[in-house]
């Protein structure tokens, strides 16, 4: 008998039955451990920009009051025939009275919010799929 | 519904699961898992030889395909790919483990005199009454050295071709054939040795 053939004489060799959901388990587990450090990073973002807003609110209220922007919002209920015969120039008016400090600051904070938010979804279906996977 | 949703799964290439796993259908890398999880725990357990070991690394496995699956080029094999990290998984714990036993073989890369040697002398019919024959085998195969047994066992065990086992290891297919040459004639070696001991 030629050597290679003697490999014909190992017994075959089954993976425990239990193997497969180890496996997806790990994955689960890790997968859990990467969107908890993900929520923490996002949660994080939102305390620290809402710390901020809120430390400098006034400063932000009074940069709104300053500018035109909400004389010009305002005139879009009161007078919007005004406004639609003066399209253009209110929009280039209310572009331009924008206190865009205070608007990137709201923008973080909703970016962070809505990550908050998506990362707490995905982390309640991964609980749901593991616990679905258990009962299959 | 989910014997049905697993029924579609297993008729799927390996490519069209992974275009699946990719856009998160958790059903997919399931099958895909299930499809291959056999070979690497067989092919892992004979590396390691320690069945705790084995589920450990096999799961180890399949958690770095999960986590680079984005990464797989799906004009190659899917299965070489899948043997190359788990060979990759074994090689790093055995380095761990500091058990490495490179035969003396193993670095000798040029061409050799086992590359011409058909082996073609069949093995003593003593060898092969032994009631503890598969036990000698498992004993000889960690002997050699973990890439070399790596290659009889993919070979072997797994019906690899020498050209994807190249693919796996990243070496060319003749020093992969002759590394499988005298890998065999130490395997032959081992085995000639114990008869008589045991006799």
């Amino acid at each position: 008998m030629p050597t290679e053939q003697i490999f014909k004489h190992l017994p075959p060799l089954e993976p425990p039955p239990d193997l497969l959901q180890k496996v997806l388990a790990r994955i689960h587990t890790v997968r859990m451990r990467r969107l908890y450090a993900q929520l923490s990073a996002a949660a994080a973002g939102t305390i620290l920009s809402l710390s901020y807003i809120a430390f400098s609110w006034s400063a932000f209220a009074s940069q709104i009051q300053e500018s035109s922007f909400l004389a010009m919002l305002k005139l879009l209920w009161s007078d919007p025939d005004i406004v639609f015969s003066n399209l253009t120039n209110i929009v280039l008016g209310l572009l331009e009275s924008i206190p865009l400090d205070s608007v990137i600051l709201a923008l973080i904070v909703c970016f962070f919010g809505i990550a908050v938010l998506w990362i707490a979804a995905a982390m309640r279906h991964e609980t749901r799929r593991s616990f679905f996977t258990q009962l299959t | 519904m989910v014997n049905g949703t697993e029924s579609i799964m297993n008729q799927l290439s390996d490519n069209e699961l992974i275009k699946a796993c990719r856009s998160g259908d958790e059903n997919a890398l399931g099958t895909l898992i299930q499809r291959h999880l056999s070979a690497v725990y067989r092919f892992i357990f004979r590396m390691i030889g320690d069945r705790p070991v084995a589920e450990d690394l096999t799961q180890e496995t399949f958690l770095k395909i999960w986590k680079s699956i984005r990464r797989f080029d799906p004009t190659k094999s899917f299965r070489a790919w899948t043997f190359a990290i788990a060979k990759n998984v074994v090689i790093d714990y055995l380095r761990k483990k500091k058990h490495l036993t490179f035969s003396e073989i193993e670095n000798d890369e040029g061409q050799d005199i086992a590359d011409t040697i058909p082996d073609i002398q069949p093995l003593p019919p003593e060898i092969l009454e032994r009631a503890e024959l598969a036990q000698d085998i498992e004993r000889a195969l960690l002997e050699l050295s973990p890439e070399t047994r790596s290659i009889i066992l993919m070979h072997e065990m797994e019906d690899f071709t020498f050209q994807e086992i190249a693919g796996v290891l990243k070496k060319p297919m003749n020093t992969v054939k002759s590394r499988y040459r005298r890998a065999l004639l130490v395997l032959r070696g081992y085995l000639e040795n114990l008869a008589p001991k045991k006799q």
